[in-house]
């Protein structure tokens, strides 16, 4: 009796991963039947856009102390949407707008962290990782992503490898 | 003598709803986009009530409107 049990116990935990539980939560959550745009014929709708584009996305010491935590960080680089506001005529050429060169990086802190600056900023984060190594090859090699990140107006929020 | 300054969330502590400048943020960043109400909870991370609140204030002045 008990090695049955023991048994089944063990096939039932095998068939069902994790994953396929936090599928299994998400799915009473209905879809929206209403949609909301903004009204551009709103009164102040020009106005209250500048000043929203304007007023800084995020705090900067706040998003550095959070990106070192995520693990031994080399270069970390904000360009795109984290610098429009200096000057919102200035379109950034660069593919990311935050761009992290490390080692060991927590994945699972890596994600929440994306997902609480999506839901600050308001709009998807173009974003890049790469291991400490590729990085190195990639800039002695003047790769083209590198070197557009680079030499576009970008900030560096933490800068261990001496650029 | 003033306070050093701090790099701060003006519009955050301008407004008195963080839930509402989120809200603003995210339609004029990602303008023009649709949302529902539960799409824009998930988004900006804020509860359900809230956002159904601040919609419905913005719509009643105007500013966002249904589709």
């Amino acid at each position: 009796m008990k090695k049955k049990t023991r048994v089944q116990y063990k096939s039932r935990s095998q068939t069902k991963p994790r994953a396929k539980f936090k599928r299994q939560k998400k799915l009473p959550v209905m879809a929206d039947r209403t949609y909301y745009t903004l009204n551009q014929q709103f009164e102040f709708f020009d106005e209250l856009r500048n000043l929203i584009l304007k007023a800084s996305p995020f705090e900067k010491d706040k998003m550095i102390k959070r990106v070192s935590g995520l693990g031994k960080v080399k270069l970390a680089v904000i360009s795109g949407i984290f610098l429009s506001n200096k000057d919102p005529n200035v379109k950034s050429e660069s593919e990311v707008d935050l761009f992290i060169v490390g080692d060991n990086i927590n994945k699972d802190k890596l994600r929440s962290f994306l997902r609480s600056l999506e839901a600050e900023v308001g709009k998807e984060i173009r974003f890049g990782l790469m291991e400490k190594e590729e990085f190195e090859y990639r800039y002695g090699m003047f790769d083209r992503f590198v070197r557009v990140l680079l030499d576009g107006p970008h900030d560096k929020l933490i800068n261990k490898l001496g650029l | 003598m003033s306070k050093p300054q701090k790099p701060y969330l003006v519009l955050e502590n301008l407004f008195n709803s963080k839930v509402r400048v989120k809200m603003l943020k995210f339609f004029f960043r990602s303008y023009p986009v649709n949302a529902g109400i539960r799409d824009l909870s998930k988004r900006i991370q804020e509860p359900l009530a809230a956002v159904k609140k601040e919609i419905k204030d913005l719509e009643r002045i105007g500013l966002i409107k249904k589709l």
